[in-house]
């Protein structure tokens, strides 16, 4: 049991209901230029069943991370922090590979093009057994399964091959499935079905779903929970509607109001000023300091720790503090 | 090259994209033909004098003048050398006065079994070495087939012949040092191919006096074209590589082996296909200096000493029947690569 | 919006990211701002193969200086010292006419560098011209071009070579055009590829829009932009064009005697190999076989370095 932090943040230790427990991640990949510093101490949980997403903008680390704790970061890069499975301390080194299935954002690249759909299932999947093959087709959601597995990635459709995808990560039969942008590079009818049938599959198999996506309106139809990264730190977390309905940070306020908005026509559609830190200067105080509307003097100096806005429902700004 | 990631779209599917380079391949091979021709005929400053040879009389050079035409616009010159051609008329050497045609289709076997022997060497090692180069999982092995492939295409094959005819040949004395078969030898050979005749011939030991005059120039041809499929192999694969399915299959945990042997090598073989033709290039294009060194009856040899005597009318032959031979290998590489790669839609 | 710039936060991915993983993302981002030439001199091979490079040019310019015999490099016999082995005075030995091997050699280089750059940039030249004419104006002069230079391709590498040297005659110009007229496919085809990609840009697209001419558009536009992989790859090149030389040099096609080359010292030296001299062909092919190996290599860092997914694997 890890001891109880300092200060309550979304990670609080492990608890009964955790089935993983990411403490103080921090990522640096190393090229000749200089370090750049991709995550720079995430603590989160993810619970039994739950849908976890996990939302920020391009580049502020959140792919980064899940593929460091599958252990698929260059071997130059240094990881640092501790990852707990089911309470037991587990290696960043691809052991988590073993429970958990990875569903990546483009499901025209994600399958192998020379290869059927059969023959990938039959590899991962271990067994060539066509009835067990053309059950996992069945599970994603794909009729006529025993015709698939003689096609060709090229020969289907977008949705049909992101489904035949979803098909490949439920073969390993994990009970973590971490969902990278899944309807990114998908039509908007297609999108709500996948998103559908990840609902479904937790709901059936019991499944622990991480929903990595930028899109705030994916997140809010699909999660319990929501991360909001920033500059590869956790700006806010807590359970979906708080955080999208009430948001603390006033980045995840920025992000909310940048979301158009078809009611109010007319409205000029905000966006966030500035670009996100560059990750080879080390970043002093808040990193959201320098495009933040309600900065004050402090924000420059420490950063800012998560600290409870209510009950499961943390922010990392010093708002929430008393000032100075 | 071409990573196997992306689908090919063909119109008129697997049929109308094998026609279409089917047409294209023989409007290369007229391109081909007709630059042979201008190099030939029309860049000397006297086609006559440098055909008929350095020690020519007046007198000869005056009938070669006629016999080619030179006389006549260079249209026409073209149009008749076109019809030489079509008749498989290449000319007549002006060394030894015989029909080129009929010299080429003696020589050729001997080359081919050289060319043919040394490609399938470079590609049944280069392949392998290739994956393993671009297989971070061990590191020493990477490089140490990189250094391999590079020092093998920074090697003059004159130079590695003659100083593995030195060490093996002359001072180990472990393989003859020049020569198709021992001069005691004697088969019938009515393929050509002294590997296949002497198995006809029925006797062990004639088929290893093939094999033994054949393993050094197969090695030094060999060597820069397997350099070369190495480093092409290598790269294809590290494009596959970095692909989304590797990582999707690494994160399912298919062993390392199965992904580099199986699943990544499929994807970079179909655009190493080309490296085939590239090899018999190669091997072909040096056969001219491996031949000579190790006295090999071959269209190479005969090639080098036409080179020797500025037989002009034989080396432009020789470049042109060997530059076609290569264009069709490349179609039929071509045509095979549109038959294998699934990704070629039908439509 | 339009007041606010674009929209940088949200759908980026999308945009950026495509097909590409998150890991490539990243690594991407990093390629775009490092400085191509800072990361060579990182590379430990890298310096040691341009360091090989230089010292063939420097040998090369400065021949007649290198060497206390200058006389013997430009071909002077001395009967009297023939084919002595490698010893305190003739270091690399002398050749059948009794010249210093290591004189011949530096006066050899000369003639290598002669041909290497002079293909180069015979081929660079015609190429450039060729691809950007080709990917600029497309249709039917692309169509023409191209099949022009797949004609040319069509040719295994050397044999047009040979024809060529065969049909001009022996002498080092004539060399440099014989490899020229095989080498230039290779650059109007890169070039054409970059063309291609570049034409679709904006400023590009710009230049054209506001009826800029096409001859000023392709050259202060286009082929200002398409220059670095072409120089990355002719020096690469060097290294094979020494190689190719040396073939032609070899069979007889290369310049005539007295002056030295690499690839004649190994065809007459040849003789000697098998009667235990072998310092003559054994020197002049090592020599060839270090210039095209540092060239080589020189265009493997350039490569490794250019590609963020290779880069820092050759140290």
């Amino acid at each position: 049991m890890t001891p109880e932090p300092a200060t309550p943040g979304p990670s609080s230790g492990w608890t009964m209901t955790d089935l993983l427990s990411v403490d103080d991640l921090r990522i640096t990949f190393n090229p000749p230029a200089g370090p750049v510093r991709a995550v720079r101490g995430v603590s989160l949980d993810v619970r039994h069943g739950e849908i976890l997403g996990v939302a920020g903008e391009s580049g502020c680390g959140k792919s980064v991370l899940f593929r460091a704790l599958l252990g698929m970061v260059p071997p130059s890069a240094t990881v640092t922090g501790s990852l707990r499975l089911d309470g037991a301390s587990l290696g960043m080194d691809g052991s988590l590979q073993a429970v958990a299935a990875l569903i990546q954002q483009n499901p025209g690249a994600a399958l192998n093009p020379v290869f059927t759909i059969g023959r990938q299932l039959h590899l991962v999947a271990r067994t060539d057994d066509p009835a067990v093959l053309a059950d996992l087709l069945a599970q994603a959601g794909l009729a006529d399964a025993p015709r698939l597995l003689d096609a060709y990635p090229h020969e289907l459709s977008g949705g049909m091959l992101q489904r035949s995808v979803i098909a490949l990560a439920l073969a390993r039969r994990p009970r973590l499935l971490i969902a990278d942008e899944p309807t990114t590079a998908l039509d908007a009818t297609t999108q709500a079905q996948v998103l559908d049938l990840l609902g479904e599959l937790r709901a059936r198999h019991g499944l622990t779903v991480i929903l990595i996506s930028h899109d705030l309106a994916v997140i809010r139809r699909l999660c319990d929970r929501v991360v909001v990264l920033y500059a590869g730190r956790v700006a806010e977390a807590g359970a979906t509607a708080d955080v999208l309905d009430a948001p603390g940070h006033p980045y995840t306020q920025a992000l909310l109001e940048s979301i158009p908005r078809p009611a109010v026509a007319g409205r000029e559609l905000a966006s966030i000023p500035g670009l996100i830190p560059d990750g080879r200067r080390p970043i002093a105080g808040c990193a959201f300091a320098p495009r933040c509307p309600h900065v004050r003097e402090d924000c420059r100096s420490g950063q800012p720790e998560p600290r409870p806005l209510h009950p499961g429902h943390t922010v990392a700004c010093v708002l929430m503090e008393p000032p100075p | 090259m071409v990573p196997g990631a992306r689908t090919r779209i063909e119109r008129g599917g697997r049929g109308g994209a094998s026609l279409r380079r089917l047409a294209m391949s023989s409007l290369v091979i007229l391109g081909v033909v007709t630059i042979t021709f201008a190099v030939s005929r029309l860049v000397p400053s006297d086609p006559a004098s440098l055909y008929a040879g350095a020690r020519a009389r007046p007198e000869q050079v005056e009938r070669v003048r006629e016999d080619l035409n030179l006389g006549a616009p260079v249209m026409s010159q073209y149009v008749s050398y076109l019809g030489e051609l079509a008749r498989g008329d290449l000319g007549v050497s002006f060394a030894t006065k015989r029909p080129i045609a009929e010299d080429l289709r003696r020589f050729l076997p001997a080359t081919l079994e050289l060319a043919l022997s040394a490609t399938a060497l470079a590609v049944l090692i280069g392949i392998p070495a290739g994956v393993m180069a671009a297989d971070r999982a061990h590191r020493l092995r990477a490089v140490g087939i990189r250094l391999l492939a590079v020092t093998s295409v920074s090697m003059p094959v004159f130079w590695s012949a003659l100083f593995l005819q030195l060490f093996v040949a002359s001072k180990l004395e472990w393989l003859p040092l020049a020569g198709r078969i021992d001069p005691g030898t004697h088969f019938a050979t009515p393929t050509g191919f002294f590997l296949i005749d002497s198995v006809l011939s029925g006797s062990p030991s004639n088929f290893l006096d093939v094999v033994s005059h054949l393993i050094l120039p197969v090695l030094v041809m060999a060597a820069y074209p397997l350099g070369l499929t190495i480093r092409l192999v290598r790269s294809a694969m590290l494009e596959v590589l970095a692909s989304d399915h590797i990582e999707a299959a690494r994160v399912a945990q298919v062993p390392w082996r199965t992904v580099l042997w199986r699943l990544a090598l499929k994807n970079a073989l179909l655009p190493a296909l080309t490296v085939l033709g590239l090899t018999f290039a190669y091997s072909v294009s040096s056969a001219f200096l491996v031949e000579a060194l190790f006295a090999w009856p071959g269209l190479g040899k005969y090639f080098a000493d036409a080179i020797l005597r500025v037989d002009l009318p034989v080396i432009s032959a020789a470049v042109l029947t060997v530059t076609v031979v290569y264009v069709s290998v490349n179609l039929v590489l071509d045509l095979l690569q549109i038959r294998l790669d699934p990704r070629v839609v039908l439509s | 919006m339009a007041a606010r710039g674009r929209v940088r936060h949200f759908g980026c991915d999308a945009v950026r990211g495509g097909k590409r993983s998150a890991i490539q993302r990243w690594s991407g981002l990093l390629g775009t701002h490092g400085d191509a030439i800072w990361h060579y001199r990182r590379s430990r091979l890298g310096m040691v193969t341009a360091a090989v490079a230089l010292t063939f040019v420097v040998g090369a310019v400065f021949a007649p200086w290198l060497t206390p015999f200058a006389a013997a490099g430009r071909g002077v016999p001395d009967l009297s010292n023939r084919l002595r082995p490698p010893g305190a005075i003739h270091w690399l030995g002398t050749d059948e006419l009794g010249r210093d091997v290591l004189a011949r050699l530096l006066f050899g280089a000369r003639a290598s560098l002669v041909v290497a750059v002079g293909v180069v940039a015979l081929s660079v030249l015609v190429g450039v011209v060729v691809g950007a004419l080709s990917g600029y104006f497309g249709r039917w002069i692309d169509e023409v071009l191209m099949r022009i230079t797949d004609a040319f391709l069509a040719f295994p590498p050397l044999l047009l070579a040979v024809l060529v040297a065969a049909s001009l005659g022996a002498s080092l110009r004539n060399t440099v055009i014989a490899i020229s007229v095989s080498w230039w496919p290779w650059y109007a085809r890169q070039v054409r590829a970059q063309v291609l990609s570049l034409r679709t840009r904006p400023f590009i697209q710009a230049a054209q829009a506001i009826g800029a001419p096409s001859r000023r558009t392709i050259a202060v536009h286009i082929v200002p932009n398409v220059m670095a992989p072409v120089w990355v790859q002719a020096t690469a090149d060097i290294g094979a064009v020494v190689l190719t030389a040396a073939g032609l040099s070899f069979v007889g096609l290369g310049p005539r005697p007295p002056t030295a080359d690499w690839g004649v010292m190994i065809a007459d030296g040849r003789h000697y190999v098998l009667s235990g001299q072998w310092w003559i062909a054994g020197f002049a092919g090592l020599a060839v076989v270090v210039v095209a190996m540092a060239f080589n290599l020189i265009g493997d860092v350039m490569r490794d370095v250019a590609d963020p997914r290779t880069r820092g694997q050759l140290r």
